[in-house]
């Protein structure tokens, strides 16, 4: 069944740069999905890596350039993969994510799974152009795509207020 | 009556696309009796090379889809998918939105999960909207999680100048992929090319940026029996020799193999014999039968439509000087695109391009046969 495309809006007040509270969303969706639910995210990715059943061994080992890191040492702090879990990493460019987990989501769908796709994005890649148009597909399509919304009020690191017109 | 059959298997700009396999069109009889020749060379456009090749991966593989503008209901901005929706339905065929980033970002989540997407850009300099997700999302994925992700995906359309369409409508883009590691870079000429590599692209488990030419559409070639075969796939990575010669080298792809060979004739009568060089694959390059050609030959000749600055034609005689500068005789000589946005004149357009005369005189001056004035071009 095609479960019905919602855009969830977690408020977490966190103002690092480092995904400390990111634990506690990853924790209530780990808490709810299987591992044949997909998630993508942006570069905020060690948690929900964990969350996915990655190890910390593989995530410190990435972070300091090892063979024994989740990447091999080859995509750093920014590309942790787990794909046997269906998470999909780990990407650098803000709001590339979106439009790549409706992707996920429309391969799902092409293959009537019954799972569905969490795309992960912050209050900064709201305003990414691609994340529109693949919302639009996305209704259009009726994929099975959840858009997460992690509203630090931090754009990468500046504060929202001075970003966006519609906050 | 010969004469009228050949100008008609002749192609509409009366480019000589036939190449070594002339002696068969001469002696076809006429259309009626075609039938009962069972060894007659059928025709084939490069647009049907190109639908029948994607019909048949498509029937062969129920992960491959396709995405594009217009793909769908109308049949394909150039035709080239047409008769898909109706065949394989519209969970298949996805028209989409004018949304390049999105859908390209849609095809790459897709094939990231094990689907086969052939991804349409109306014409690859729309490709510039998406180009985000063909390098970053698509061909530095395997790479990045060490070979946990690969990306089986196509992305194909109309490449570098049409006719007068103007300068955001006809750059070539080969230059710009076929620098990124990661992708598969491809440029069709013949059917033939169209039919093998479009197959080989999509059976491919790593993103192949495939380059067509809107102008080549329409052109027909001669196609085998093999060729048509729904097995038929040509490697890549591998360029053709179109043309055997002696005295000079001369590569090229696309639209510009079917100018290298007009050239070529020209040249010939001249007492010039020139090898042309049908690359097939700008990434990767195959630079062990460009090296081997120049080692014969002694001297080089590079053809494109792109810019010159940074162009594959800089890549070639990069690769010619680092293997095989003690064989050259003359300096290379780079024919590219004019260092200006595309004219829209049809004067100034013809100029901005490269044609048939300026290939002949490049290959004249290679082999120092030029006049030595001092205006001379």
């Amino acid at each position: 069944m095609c479960v019905f495309f919602g855009l969830l809006v977690l408020f977490v007040i966190s103002c690092c740069s480092i995904d400390v509270l990111l634990n506690l969303i990853v924790l209530g969706m780990e808490a709810a999905i299987t591992k044949k639910d997909c998630i993508i995210t942006a570069y905020r990715d060690h948690c929900i890596f964990l969350g996915r059943g990655g190890t910390l061994l593989e995530s410190f080992a990435e972070l300091m350039g090892r063979q024994a890191g989740c990447s091999r040492g080859k995509g750093g702090s920014m590309h942790f993969y787990k794909k046997d879990a269906c998470f999909f990493g780990g990407h650098g460019i803000v709001g590339a994510q979106v439009p790549l987990g409706c992707g996920l989501a429309f391969a799902q769908k092409y293959r009537k799974e019954d799972h569905v796709t969490f795309a992960m994005y912050g209050d900064g890649a709201a305003n990414q152009g691609q994340l529109f148009e693949a919302l639009n597909m996305a209704a259009l399509w009726d994929l099975p795509a959840i858009l997460v919304c992690e509203n630090n009020h931090c754009k990468e690191d500046l504060m929202v207020r001075l970003m966006a017109t519609l906050y | 009556m010969w004469g009228i059959l050949r100008q008609k298997a002749g192609g509409v700009t009366g480019l000589s696309s036939q190449g070594l396999g002339n002696q068969m069109l001469r002696l076809r009889p006429v259309a009626s009796a075609i039938r009962s020749y069972s060894s007659a060379t059928k025709e084939m456009t490069v647009r049907d090379a190109l639908n029948s090749a994607l019909d048949e991966e498509m029937a062969a593989d129920p992960n491959v889809f396709v995405m594009g503008e217009e793909v769908g209901e109308y049949q394909g901005a150039y035709k080239i998918t047409k008769g898909l929706l109706d065949k394989y339905g519209p969970e298949r065929v996805v028209d989409t939105p004018i949304t390049e980033a999105g859908f390209a970002g849609i095809g790459v989540g897709s094939a990231y999960h094990g689907l086969r997407p052939v991804i349409e850009f109306m014409t690859f300099n729309f490709s510039m909207q998406a180009i985000d997700h063909v390098i970053n999302s698509a061909a530095k994925s395997n790479y990045m999680s060490a070979g946990q992700i690969n990306v089986p995906i196509v992305f194909r359309g109309p490449n570098g100048p049409a006719a007068g369409v103007g300068a955001q409508h006809s750059q070539c883009y080969g230059a710009w992929f076929g620098a990124v590691p990661g992708l598969k870079v491809l440029v069709p000429y013949s059917s033939e090319d169209a039919r093998g590599l479009l197959k080989a692209a999509i059976r491919d488990p790593d993103p192949v940026v495939f380059l067509e030419n809107e102008l080549l559409y329409g052109e027909s070639f001669p196609v085998s029996a093999e060729v048509l075969d729904s097995s038929f796939c040509l490697p890549i990575g591998k360029a053709k020799i179109e043309r055997e010669g002696k005295d000079v080298t001369i590569t090229a792809f696309s639209k510009m193999v079917g100018y290298a060979l007009k050239a070529a004739e020209i040249l010939e009568k001249d007492g010039i014999n020139a090898e042309v060089i049908n690359l097939r694959s700008i990434r990767p390059l195959d630079r062990a039968t460009i090296n081997a050609s120049v080692r014969k030959t002694n001297r080089l000749v590079t053809v494109e439509e792109g810019f010159p600055q940074h162009g594959i034609g800089a890549e070639i005689c990069a690769s010619v000087v680092e293997d095989s500068f003690g064989y050259l005789d003359a300096p290379v000589e780079r024919i590219a695109g004019a260092d200006v946005p595309t004219p829209y004149a049809a004067n100034l357009e013809r100029m901005a391009f490269p044609q048939i005369e300026d290939i002949v005189r490049a290959a004249k001056r290679a082999c120092y046969r030029s006049p030595m004035a001092a205006n001379a071009s």
